[in-house]
């Protein structure tokens, strides 16, 4: 019974790590992909009649690090960027993006399970070096947060606004001209928005300008909301990649150091 | 020790991984595949992805692309699995692969001289 328990917990340390270093992927993108790799674990337990810690273990040798898995989806997001490239044929395909795979299979250790959820690894089980570590950490929560406030805190008495300003403009992440728009387009957010909605309009004539001016104070924030966004996810996919590199140059470097015996 | 002589591995390594979608393709070419099975026949030492985890981030990028679609559908009584399957995109992205291949492994065997008499 012991060593089910141990064996449960090698699982969900592996399960947390692994929703670690997926951090920085959409949660429509990690948790399917996390319910996958729980199901495989938990398909590859059943198969194993009496398995021992080390039976365990190496299942998740086979499936790979999380670092390793991280990799290989920063890779896969650059070619899906890329778009149809190789052995595509000249006639577009529609892009259909399947949104199907949210469901659990019942039973299994998952991302839903607050046992496994991404929190922060031990010191010593973290991404390894580079500046990359330093980008992806960076782009973390707060600039989540202050995108989503600059666009809708103005509706919590104007407060929750000015705090997501000054995420943006404490952030390293994004550049001056970010911050400009941001804080300039529109002040508020969606607030002025609410203010033209409510004004009384009484004087004739003045619908239509009242119209335009409404849809501008919503579109305005809503755009510059996705380009935040945009900004975001190109950054992230940067310093994705940027690991990338950087563990590869790392393992090039180790096998030099050994090659030369000074490993 | 120049590192000269890890080139073919590394190589090998490269082409195995810039294959796997291909191999998916003509895997589910002949019908439907349950993720867990796929996965073990891609991965490992007789497969082309050295890990079994690092293939399921290119299944998901094919499915984003509209190659491969999944269903869930129960492996045995009682245990639900997601089941992959090719679409006509996927397909037709497999033929061109195909195509591509026997022409570069013709011209590849007449170059390093493995080229049946």
């Amino acid at each position: 019974m012991n060593e089910r328990r141990r064996q449960d917990a090698l699982v969900r340390e592996y399960l947390r790590r692994l929703g670690w270093s997926l951090r920085e992927l959409r949660p429509d993108e990690r948790e399917p992909l996390m319910a996958e790799i729980s199901d495989h674990i938990a398909t590859a337990r059943g198969l194993l009649a009496a398995p021992t810690d080390d039976d365990v273990r190496g299942l998740l040798e086979r499936l790979g690090s999380p670092e390793e898995i991280s990799a290989e989806v920063a890779k896969q997001e650059a070619l899906r960027w890329a778009g149809p490239i190789r052995y595509r044929p000249t006639v577009a395909q529609p892009l259909e993006v399947h949104v199907d795979e949210i469901e659990r299979v019942p039973g299994g250790e998952g991302p839903h399970d607050p046992a496994v959820a991404p929190s922060p690894p031990p010191a010593s089980t973290g991404p390894t070096s580079t500046a990359a570590f330093v980008a992806a950490a960076a782009i973390g929560d707060p600039e989540l947060r202050a995108v989503n406030l600059l666009l809708a805190g103005g509706l919590l008495l104007g407060v929750g606004w000015v705090v997501g300003a000054v995420l943006l403009w404490r952030s390293k992440v994004f550049t001056l001209v970010d911050k400009v728009v941001g804080t300039l387009v529109l002040p508020g957010g969606v607030l002025p928005a609410v203010y033209v909605l409510f004004r009384p309009v009484d004087a004739p004539g003045t619908s239509l300008a009242h119209v335009v001016e409404l849809a501008a104070c919503m579109l305005l924030p809503l755009l510059t909301s996705t380009y935040l966004h945009r900004r975001l996810r190109a950054v992230k996919l940067r310093s994705g990649f940027e690991s990338f590199r950087a563990r590869r140059a790392a393992h090039a470097a180790e096998r030099e150091r050994n090659e030369m015996g000074l490993g | 020790m120049t590192g000269m002589e890890n080139r073919p591995a590394e190589l090998v390594g490269r082409m195995r991984h810039d294959v796997i979608e291909y191999c998916a393709l003509g895997l589910l070419s002949g019908g439907p595949w349950g993720a867990f099975d796929l996965v073990r026949a891609l991965a490992g030492e007789v497969g082309v992805s050295p890990r079994e985890g690092t293939v399921y981030p290119v299944l998901a990028r094919m499915r984003q692309e509209g190659l491969v679609t999944t269903a869930w559908r129960e492996a045995e009584p009682g245990r639900p699995c997601r089941f992959y399957e090719v679409t006509p995109a996927g397909r037709a992205v497999l033929e061109s692969f195909v195509g591509e291949w026997l022409s570069i492994r013709a011209r590849i065997d007449a170059f390093v001289g493995t080229a049946e008499a």
